[in-house]
């Protein structure tokens, strides 16, 4: 089996493996890592709430801030074989059920985003950690929960259900170019719409739990340390607060808008920190 | 593997020399590489300080002095690309995991320093600097051509003669003292900390500098050519020069933002304290 063969067969590797698949794997570690890639994005998908689906928005701001970073170029592609073609039935169905053609649309949309991507920029376990924070922090995700029976879904479904972790995939991206940038609109120059942000559950000199969490992290590793941290992310978090009550109050100052995101990319960077220091 | 034929093709030589150094605890190791130009060196040391400076030809020397032996110094090459990592041992601490590194490498060189609690210097480079510390000092001396990123929690940050790179600096409880220091970026974003910049602000640049609660004393020669926006939201502004009112729709309030330019206006300065005293001082 080539890696092209196997490759193109790779939607339907949760159904089980021959010995000839096996023996590629044994052999090849590039497919083996492959796979293994997706295994963890499978995982990592399971996680997510199907209402936490990002729409059309979030994919152009992934590619924009991508295209920004550099880490897309071109149409370099990995050689991830989409599945396109349904059949008669699978189509029917699409035709009269609104929800199942806008996760196909969607799911569409992603694998057009995983495309672009580069197997060798894989993010690194402390950058999975690290949007898993961040996420949490923002009230993104709650605790894990448990994997869905794959039984529920249909075989028509299941041609579809690979491509789910691909957008875990993307929303990790996603997240960790917020995370490692503080907010993509800053780098992509928009300008951020302050009324339609939600107000941000800061309080006074506060941390939140998943802080807390990380704190203790580095406080486990180096225990000076962590009373700097604490103390650092009460402060930036009460200047985020007082830069988003002094957006709110002036939309149009560009200022107050610059203050806002100075704080936010202070927050990064101690994540950024935390994180890269628990993970050494 | 590809990475062994090209980890083949360069000539690495290491030199350990195990022992006592300075004292019964201490440990001397020696590394030499041989790179390329524009080579990239990498230290990532949890304790202890890096100081980097310049030597001539295309080597770099790596001497490390070990405080204990919970700590081991791993070093690696590919291609012009070294690598230094501390490696801490099971039950090492802040004091016996210490590593000090002075580091000789050609001045073209990329340098990524990373220290937890160590200082980091850097100092006569023209190649691309990082520096991430957590509470440690960063000084940067000498420094031109090459960007300068800065990353400190409470660790200071003293800028010296360092010309035409971008310099991008994030501190959230830092002292940041720049002298001399100009290019066509200037970013300091600081929360607590005070900056300090002396210098004339060069020609072409843009310059932001923005904390939330520290103070900002910026000090400029009275032939410096600037565009200025200087505004605390809850702090004063004091301004020494005579600027020529700006061109903008910029709103002035006394005693908090004024606006202006001086000579031609030939880079931007936006001063933004949140909180703080902004204060745009003439040299004398």
């Amino acid at each position: 089996m080539t890696c092209e063969e196997f490759q193109r067969i790779l939607p339907e590797l949760g159904s089980g493996n021959s010995l000839e698949r096996v023996a590629h794997l044994r052999s090849c570690s590039q497919c083996a890592g492959l796979l293994a890639d997706l295994n963890e994005i499978a995982r990592q998908a399971r996680q997510l709430h199907a209402s936490q689906e990002p729409g059309a928005r979030v994919w152009h701001s992934i590619e924009a801030a991508l295209r920004n970073e550099g880490l897309v170029r071109g149409n370099t592609a990995i050689k991830l074989s989409v599945q396109s073609a349904h059949s008669l039935e699978d189509e029917l169905h699409l035709q009269s059920c609104p929800a199942c053609a806008g996760v196909l649309a969607d799911l569409d949309a992603i694998s057009q985003q995983a495309r672009l991507l580069q197997g060798s920029e894989e993010p690194s376990p402390r950058v999975w950690n690290s949007i898993e924070i961040a996420l949490r922090n923002d009230g993104l995700i709650r605790q894990p929960q448990a994997e869905l029976p794959r039984a529920r879904h249909g075989p028509a479904r299941w041609k579809l259900a690979w491509l789910v972790p691909l957008a875990a995939a993307a929303a990790v991206i996603l997240g960790t170019v917020m995370f490692q940038h503080g907010d993509g609109r800053q780098r992509s120059g928009h300008t951020p719409d302050l009324a339609s942000v939600a107000p941000i559950q800061v309080q006074d000199s506060t941390v939140s739990p998943e802080e807390e969490q990380m704190v203790r992290l580095v406080a486990d590793r180096t225990p000076a340390l962590g009373a700097a941290y604490e103390a650092d992310l009460k402060a930036v978090n009460d200047y985020i607060r007082d830069a988003e009550s002094s957006a709110r109050s002036n939309p149009q100052d560009e200022t107050a808008r610059q203050y806002l995101m100075s704080a936010y990319e202070q927050r990064a960077m101690i994540y950024e920190m935390a994180m890269n220091g628990s993970l050494r | 593997m590809g990475g062994c034929a090209e980890r083949a093709t360069v000539l690495a030589t290491v030199v350990v020399l195990a022992g006592s150094a300075f004292a019964a605890d201490l440990i001397h190791k020696e590394f030499h590489f041989k790179v390329h130009r524009h080579s990239s060196v990498s230290i990532l040391n949890e304790y202890g300080p890096i100081s980097v400076r310049p030597v001539s030809g295309h080597q770099v020397i790596v001497n490390a002095v070990l405080h204990s032996s919970k700590v081991t110094v791993d070093s690696s090459q590919r291609g012009s690309r070294v690598e230094i990592v501390s490696h801490l041992l099971p039950g090492a601490t802040p004091e016996t995991g210490k590593v000090e590194y002075d580091v000789l490498l050609p001045a073209d060189a990329g340098v990524t320093l990373d220290s937890s609690t160590g200082s980091l210097y850097a100092e006569g480079l023209r190649g691309d600097i990082v520096l991430v510390g957590n509470t440690g000092a960063v000084e940067v001396r000498d420094v031109s051509s090459g960007h300068l990123h800065i990353k400190t929690l409470d660790g200071s940050v003293t800028l010296t003669n360092v010309t035409d790179g971008h310099v991008e600096i994030t501190s959230v409880g830092g002292q940041i003292a720049m002298k001399s220091v100009s290019g066509p970026l200037v970013q300091v974003n600081s929360n607590k900390g005070n900056i300090a910049y002396d210098g004339d602000f060069g020609s072409g640049g843009q310059y932001l500098l923005v904390t939330n609660s520290g103070n900002i004393e910026a000090i400029a020669p009275a032939f410096a050519s600037i565009d200025v926006v200087a505004e605390s939201v809850k702090g004063k502004v004091i301004n020494d020069f005579s600027l020529q009112p700006a061109r903008s729709s910029f709103v002035e309030r006394a005693g908090s933002a004024f606006a202006g330019t001086l000579g031609k206006a030939a880079s931007s300065v936006k001063l933004l304290s949140f909180s703080g005293k902004i204060h745009l001082k003439k040299r004398p």
